[in-house]
């Protein structure tokens, strides 16, 4: 009978109640480290694809776009609106001082597509100036797009070969792109020619109404890159000043915003971790004087019949690790079930872009999560357990008989 | 093994009283020979469970020592102590004192199980002479108190001890399970083990070999 080693195991599964009750405790705060821990680094992540992604300094707009649409979204959740302009503004821009590459981009508003259940945004980019959206696909694919060839967003259900119909125009999926964590995973890219196809079926359909734009020569909006040396605002007020009916705004600063405000979550989110560390901690301590209190009598018990002070210490010890560790793992575990499958939803409700962690963070952070139970459990029983291998057996044998 | 308390005395700090100092055992020496089942008798509060405790090494006494034939319990480290107690002591403390994650028999078969040692087999046999076979897999919580009682005897007896300290062992049984205490204790002594048993009854007076009286502190 190996009794003495299993007796912290056996003093667990006979209690439950009393076990269940700590285990409870230690996952409330496992819960909090790991999902606290993945949300943060679910929205670093998304920042930073978002960074990746973002490379120009200037968004220039129609000007009643800017009244009617969210520019903030446009650029960081990479929303499209539905709002053209001439393309000839692209080069009244590039004339402009301090602008150094320019490139224009075209939305389309698409029906139900045949892949989706949603509405599918389309988006159209010149490969020959784009230098935004071309890096980024280059990640997953080399070649250069051709005439109806698309690249589609990872929430797409196509894969590569499939064909996507769009206003009764077949085109070929060429390639699927990482996750981006933002709505970019639900648009379709096309490259200038193709999408030129597109825009006049659209037209044809009697959908996307250009109203006095030529459908051959709209774009949605234009991406800009200063000079090197030049000043993003001044040459943003320059662009304002010097071309009609369109406005131009500074994406880095709608970045710093967001940056600012991903600190101020993940400062929330440490601080929680830190309430609920302190509040796991006063409650397993008194939870586990409680405990011990109680069971004084049967450690006395112990003692007497050969159990020397270590080893007592040792399995008291093992007990109370024993529950951290599985409410560790039971925290972490409902933790993981709440934010990965969710983080979509998570991301639109926090309005910010959102990736989740791969799996070897997700790994670290369970450890993280793993140790700091083990360290409250620890740290709040430490006085405790010294305290049962110091007591007199004598005396502790005289409580409640 | 016979077991000799040398000028052992116990005292307490207690506040309150005059000194703060109660003096719960006076200094004496104390004899318990083996193949004798001793008595100490005495009021409640007369000190029989301290001095009990001091020569079953689970009390250090405020002075004076402990002989174990030529062992000096109190000077061994707590491990060495512990294993001490283990192979040579077996003690039924007053009250109730089953351990209350373990079933019946594991109770019993504890002197084995804390060294990791199979006592399978002497605690069945242990069982089956205090009339608890048949309760193996019943969890403490739902026995009668003579039958924890005769759980904590079989549990003190199982590794057959030299040396077995009893306190108030018959305190809540009937007549008959007190016969049965006795004459285990008894049978014990008669082969060899030195026995003592406390209590403020008189029932243990018949079994015994030496009678020790203890009033306020002071063995008579
Ligand atoms: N740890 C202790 N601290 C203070 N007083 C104690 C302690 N243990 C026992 N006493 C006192 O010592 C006296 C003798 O106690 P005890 O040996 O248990 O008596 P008995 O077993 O004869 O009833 C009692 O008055 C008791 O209150
Ligand atoms: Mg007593």
């Amino acid at each position: 009978m190996r009794i003495f080693r299993k007796l912290p195991i056996l003093n667990l599964c006979r209690r439950p109640v009393r076990s269940a009750m700590l285990l409870c405790i230690a996952a409330l705060l496992s819960f909090t480290v790991f999902g606290g821990a993945v949300m943060v680094s679910g929205l670093r992540r998304g920042m930073a694809s978002l960074e990746d992604r973002l490379g120009a300094d200037i968004l220039v707009v129609p000007e009643e776009a800017a009244r009617k649409n969210d520019l903030e979204s446009i650029v960081l959740q990479g929303s499209t609106g539905y709002f053209y302009m001439d393309d000839s503004k692209l080069d009244e821009i590039a004339a402009v001082d301090g602008v150094g590459q320019s490139t224009s981009q075209i939305f389309l508003a698409s029906l139900a597509a045949s892949c989706c259940s949603a509405k599918v945004q389309l988006m159209g980019f010149d490969p020959a100036t784009d230098f935004t959206v071309l890096p980024w696909i280059r990640k997953s694919y080399t070649e250069d797009l051709k005439e109806m060839e698309i690249v589609v967003g990872s929430d797409i259900t196509s894969d590569e070969g499939d064909t996507l119909t769009f206003y009764d125009t077949d085109c070929t999926v060429a390639a699927k792109l990482t996750r981006t964590g933002t709505n970019y995973d639900r648009c379709v890219f096309a490259g200038a020619d193709t999408i030129r196809v597109l825009t006049a079926s659209s037209v044809g359909k009697k959908l996307n109404q250009f109203k006095e734009i030529d459908p051959n020569h709209v774009v949605s909006c234009v991406l800009v890159n200063v000079n090197e040396g030049a000043d993003i605002d001044q040459v943003a007020s320059a662009i304002n000043d010097s071309v009609d009916g369109v406005t131009a705004v500074r994406t880095t600063s709608m970045v710093s915003g967001i940056a600012a405000n991903l600190s101020g979550i993940s400062h929330l989110v440490r601080i929680l971790i830190a309430g609920v560390f302190i509040l796991a901690f006063i409650i397993l301590m008194i939870a586990f004087t409680m405990l011990i209190n109680e069971r004084k009598r049967e450690f006395a018990i112990l003692r007497v019949f050969g159990v020397s002070r270590r080893s007592l210490a040792g399995s008291v010890w093992s007990e109370i690790l024993l529950i951290c560790l599985t409410g560790a793992l039971a925290g972490s575990a409902a933790a993981a079930l709440v934010t990965l499958p969710f983080s979509g939803a998570l991301r639109s409700r926090l309005d910010m872009p959102m990736l989740s962690p791969g799996i070897g963070t997700i790994l670290l952070y369970l450890l993280l999560a793993v140790l700091i139970c083990a360290a409250a459990g620890t740290l709040s029983s430490f006085w405790n357990v010294s305290r049962v291998s110091r007591a007199d057996i004598s005396l502790a044998l005289r409580q409640e008989r | 093994m016979e077991v000799r308390g040398q000028q052992i005395r116990k005292e307490y700090y207690r506040s309150g009283t005059g000194s703060n100092i109660f003096t719960a055992v006076e200094e004496c020496d104390f004899l318990v020979p083996s193949g004798k089942l001793t008595v100490i008798h005495g009021r409640s509060g007369s000190g029989k469970s301290t001095i009990l405790n001091m020569l079953a090494g689970i009390l250090k006494p405020t002075g004076g020592s402990v002989f174990y034939d030529d062992t000096d319990l109190y000077s061994m480290r707590d491990e060495e102590l512990a294993r001490f107690r283990n192979l040579h002591i077996g003690y039924v403390p007053q009250g109730r004192s089953a351990v209350p994650s373990l079933n019946v028999l594991e109770n019993v078969a504890l002197p084995y199980a804390l060294y990791e040692e199979d006592g399978e087999e002497a605690a069945a046999e242990m069982m089956e002479r205090f009339g608890i076979a048949d309760l193996s897999e019943v969890m403490p919580d739902r026995l009668s108190g003579g039958e924890l009682r005769r759980m904590a005897i079989a549990r003190a007896l199982v590794r057959r001890p030299e040396v077995i300290f009893a306190d108030e062992p018959t305190g809540d049984l009937d007549d008959e399970n007190t016969v049965a205490v006795f004459g285990a204790l008894r049978e014990l002594a008669a082969a060899g083990a030195a026995v003592l048993v406390v209590t403020h009854e008189e029932d243990a007076f018949e079994y015994a070999d030496h009678i020790y009286a203890m009033n306020a502190g002071k063995l008579e």
